[in-house]
C-alpha cells in the first residue's frame, strides 16, 4: 500500500481517482490545488506518489512541481501529471521535473497501473 | 483532388521587361550622343590641325618678311661699318640714327667679317657688343659655298640664362673692299610679339615656334615666354614633318622644361616650311583628347547630354531595382503566407504604390496570424474545458460498470450516476455556450424588443449568485425597491445573460476572494450597468482583446478560473445588438470595472 496525494480542483474527478486508487489498495489524500497540497506535504508524512492536475485556481500544478523540486525534502517525490492541457502549447513544468503524464480523459486502469508501477518501483 | 498550379514567379518577368524598356528608351539617346561625341572629336582634331597650320604659316611669313627686310638694309650697315669709328659730328649723328634704326628692327648688333673670318667691325645697340655666336656656322658663307645663313644662336652673357637670338649672315660684294660677310643678331623678342598675336582671341595652339636648319627650336607658349629647345638633327628628320606641311604627333623634350625641370610631352604639331630661309614654323596642341574635348563648348554640351543620359539610365536602373525588389518581396511574402507561414512579411511601407500594397498585405497577414492564433486558442480552450467533464463521465461510467459487475446495490451506485449526470450537464452547457457564440457571431439573433426595467431585471439575474456560495461577496447599488423604474427597450433574456456573464466573470477572476459590486444607474439617454471586482485585473495590453472569443487572462500565472472564455464575447455581441456599448477599466492591483451602457430606444446595428 502506498500513500497517494491527489491534487485536483474538479471534485468529481478527485472522487473517482480516490475510489479507484483506494480500490487498488492505496491510501489517498485529496487537495484542491497546489497550495493545499504543499500544506499537506508540510504537515503530514511524505506521500509515495503525487498525482496532480496542471490548471487549478490558486496554485497551478507547474508551480507545485517547481516548489517540490526546489526543496531537498521533496525533490525526489514521484509526480504524475494528470491534465487536459496540451504539451508544448500550455504552460507545462520542464521536461524531467515530473515522472509521468496522463492525458484527460483518462482510462481508470491506466491511472491505477501507472501509480502501482511507480509506487512498486519505490 | 488535383494540386493547384504553382504560382509562376512574376518578379523575374517584371525585371526583364523593365530592363528591356529602359534599354529601348535610352539606346537612341546613347547612340546619338556617342555618334556626336565621336564626330566632334574627329572634327575638332581636324579643326585644330587646320588652325595650327594657318598659325604656323602666319609665323613663318612674318619671320621671312622681317629677315628679308633686314637684308635690304645691309648696304647701309656695311657703309656705317666702313667709316667706323671716326668721331666727327656728322658721323656721330649717323651713328645715333643707325642705333635708332637697329632698335626699331630688333637688331642686337651686327658685325662685318672679311672672307678669312677676320672681324672688321662690330656695332651693337648696347655698349661693349661683341659677336659671340658659333663661327663654324658661318663657314659656308665665308668660304663662298653658301651666300646666306640663318640660324638660332644661344649663349650666356655674364652668367645669365641662355638668351636665344636669330643670327642672319649674308655674303655681299661692296666696292673696293670686295666680298665681306655681314652678320646680324636679331632679338627673338620681336618674334615673341608676333607669336603673342596668335593667342589674341584666347584660343589657338598651346605652343608655336620656329625650327632653324640646324634643328634648333624656338618655342613660345601662351604666356609668351620663349624657350630654346635643342634637338638632334636625326630625331628632327624622323619626327618633324618640315617638308610635308601636315600634322604629326611629336614628343617634345624640353631643355630645362617650362618650369625648369625636364619634361616630356606629346603634341599634335602642324609645321610649315619656309623655303627661302630653310626654316620651318610650327604650331602645336597638346595631345590630350580628354582635355581637348572638354575645352570645346559644343563638346561640353554633348558631354552634358551624355552625362544626363547616363544619370537617367542610373536613375532608371535604381527605380527598376526598387520596383522589382518590392514586387519580389511582396511575391515572396504572398507565396509564403499562401503556403501557411503566417509569420512571413514583405516589410514594405507606403512610399510607393507597391509599398502601399505591401503595407496592406502585411497588415492583412498580421490580422490573419491573429485570427489563426485566436482559432488555435479557441480549440485549445475548448479542448481543455471539454476534457474535464469528459474525464469525470468516463471515469464514473467505468466505475459504474465495474460496480454493477460486482453486484453492488443500486443506492451505492448513486454517487457515480450523479457524476455522470453532472458531467453530461456540464458538457451540454459548454456545447450550448459554444453553439450560442457561433450563432451570435454568424447571425444576428432576432431580438424580442420590449421595455425592460433594468433594476428589477438585475435583481432577478443576481438571485442565483446571492443564494449560492459567493452570495455574501456581492454588493449592489441602485437596486433598492423605492427607486424609480429605469427602463430600456431590448431583449430581456439577452440583457439578463449580459448581467449574469459579467457577475460570473467578476467572481471567477476574484479567485474566490473579494467583493463584486453591481451598480445600475440612469445616464443621459439610457442606463448604465457596472460590475466591479477586486480580482487580478487585466493588463492594459489585453484590455482591447478581452471581448474576443475564448479570451483568457494573460496574468493568470498558472491559476485557472475555468470556463470557455466566451462570456465577455457573447455579452459584447448582445450589447452591440442593442445599440449600446461595453468597455472595461482595469488595474492589476485593484481589479476590473466593466461598464455596459444601453440606450432607451436601441438603434440596432
Amino acid at each position: 500500500m502506498a500513500g497517494i496525494l491527489v491534487v485536483e480542483d474538479e471534485a468529481d474527478i478527485a472522487m473517482i481517482l480516490r475510489e479507484i486508487l483506494e480500490m487498488a489498495g492505496h491510501h489517498v489524500t485529496l487537495a484542491i490545488d497546489g497550495a493545499m497540497a504543499l500544506d499537506i506535504i508540510e504537515s503530514d508524512p511524505l506521500p509515495d506518489v503525487i498525482l496532480t492536475d496542471l490548471k487549478m485556481p490558486r496554485m497551478s500544478g507547474k508551480c507545485l512541481v517547481e516548489t517540490l523540486r526546489s526543496n531537498p525534502r521533496t525533490e525526489a517525490l514521484p509526480v504524475i501529471l494528470l491534465t487536459g492541457a496540451i504539451p508544448s502549447i500550455d504552460d507545462f513544468p520542464p521536461d524531467g521535473s515530473y515522472d509521468y503524464l496522463i492525458m484527460k480523459p483518462f482510462d481508470i486502469w491506466d491511472v491505477v497501473d501507472t501509480v502501482d508501477g511507480i509506487a512498486g518501483h519505490r | 483532388m488535383s494540386l493547384p498550379t504553382p504560382i509562376r514567379p512574376v518578379c523575374g518577368r517584371l525585371r526583364r521587361r523593365m530592363i528591356a524598356a529602359a534599354v529601348l528608351a535610352l539606346t537612341p539617346v546613347l547612340t546619338l550622343s556617342g555618334a556626336l561625341v565621336l564626330h566632334n572629336v574627329v572634327e575638332s582634331r581636324l579643326g585644330w590641325t587646320a588652325r595650327n597650320t594657318a598659325e604656323a604659316r602666319h609665323l613663318g611669313s612674318a619671320l621671312s618678311s622681317h629677315l628679308h627686310g633686314l637684308l635690304e638694309r645691309q648696304a647701309l650697315l656695311l657703309d656705317t661699318c666702313s667709316t667706323f669709328p671716326r668721331e666727327s659730328i656728322a658721323q656721330m649723328r649717323m651713328t645715333n640714327k643707325m642705333m635708332t634704326e637697329l632698335r626699331s628692327q630688333w637688331i642686337i648688333g651686327y658685325s662685318v667679317f672679311n672672307t678669312d673670318g677676320l672681324l672688321l667691325c662690330a656695332v651693337g645697340t648696347a655698349p661693349g657688343y661683341a659677336p659671340l655666336f658659333d663661327m663654324s656656322a658661318l663657314e659656308p658663307v665665308l668660304s663662298g659655298n653658301g651666300p646666306f645663313a640663318c640660324f638660332v644662336e644661344s649663349h650666356t652673357e655674364g652668367g645669365a640664362d641662355a638668351v636665344p637670338r636669330i643670327v642672319l649672315a649674308n655674303r655681299v660684294q661692296s666696292g673696293p673692299l670686295g666680298s665681306r660677310v655681314l652678320v646680324m643678331e636679331v632679338d627673338v623678342g620681336w618674334m615673341a610679339r608676333v607669336a603673342a598675336g596668335v593667342w589674341d582671341d584666347g584660343s589657338g595652339p598651346d605652343v608655336c615656334g620656329l625650327v632653324d636648319p640646324k634643328g634648333q627650336v624656338l618655342l613660345w607658349d601662351r604666356s609668351g615666354s620663349s624657350r630654346l629647345i635643342l634637338a638632334s638633327a636625326e630625331s628632327l628628320d624622323a619626327q618633324w614633318p618640315l617638308a610635308r606641311d601636315k600634322a604629326a604627333t611629336v614628343v617634345f623634350t624640353h631643355r630645362g622644361g617650362w618650369n625648369g625641370e625636364a619634361v616630356s610631352e606629346s603634341y599634335q604639331v602642324s609645321a610649315v616650311a619656309i623655303p627661302s630661309l630653310g626654316w620651318a614654323s610650327i604650331a602645336a596642341t597638346r595631345d590630350d583628347p580628354a582635355g581637348a574635348v572638354a575645352s570645346d563648348s559644343r563638346l561640353k554640351h554633348i558631354l552634358s547630354m551624355v552625362i544626363t543620359a547616363l544619370a537617367g539610365l542610373l536613375a532608371a536602373v535604381g527605380l527598376m531595382r526598387r520596383v522589382t525588389s518590392e514586387a519580389c518581396a511582396l511575391e515572396r511574402a504572398a507565396i509564403a503566407v499562401g503556403a501557411g507561414d503566417l509569420s512571413a512579411r514583405c516589410g514594405l511601407y507606403g512610399a510607393t504604390d507597391i509599398g502601399a500594397a505591401g503595407q496592406a498585405f502585411d497588415e492583412m497577414a498580421v490580422s490573419l496570424a491573429e485570427l489563426e492564433q485566436s482559432r488555435a486558442e479557441a480549440l485549445r480552450v475548448a479542448s481543455h474545458e471539454l476534457r474535464n467533464p469528459l474525464s469525470a463521465v468516463k471515469g464514473a461510467a467505468s466505475l459504474l460498470s465495474m460496480r454493477i459487475d460486482e453486484g453492488k446495490e443500486v443506492r451505492e451506485l448513486r454517487p457515480l450516476a450523479d457524476i455522470v449526470v453532472r458531467g453530461t450537464d456540464d458538457l451540454a452547457a459548454k456545447m450550448i455556450q459554444i453553439f450560442d457564440a457561433l450563432i451570435l457571431a454568424n447571425y444576428w439573433r432576432a431580438m424580442d424588443k420590449k421595455p425592460v426595467e433594468l433594476r428589477e431585471l438585475t435583481r432577478k439575474a443576481l438571485e442565483p449568485f446571492l443564494t449560492g456560495d459567493g452570495g455574501n461577496r456581492i454588493v449592489t447599488q441602485g437596486l433598492s425597491d423605492g427607486l424609480p423604474d429605469l427602463a430600456v427597450v431590448g431583449d430581456r433574456e439577452q440583457i439578463k445573460t449580459v448581467i449574469v456573464n459579467l457577475v460570473s466573470n467578476g467572481l471567477k477572476y476574484s479567485m474566490g476572494e473579494g467583493i463584486v459590486c453591481v451598480t445600475v444607474r440612469p445616464t443621459e439617454g439610457g442606463a448604465r450597468i457596472s460590475v466591479c471586482d477586486r480580482g487580478i485585473g487585466v493588463p492594459n495590453a489585453e484590455l482591447s482583446s478581452i471581448f474576443d472569443g475564448f479570451s483568457r487572462g494573460g496574468n493568470l500565472e498558472g491559476r485557472d478560473p475555468g470556463g470557455l472564455g466566451l462570456g465577455l464575447y457573447v455579452s459584447a455581441m448582445i450589447v452591440r445588438q442593442h445599440g449600446g456599448r461595453i468597455w472595461a477599466e482595469s488595474d492589476v492591483q485593484t481589479g476590473t470595472h466593466f461598464h455596459v451602457e444601453l440606450p432607451i430606444n436601441p438603434v440596432v446595428v
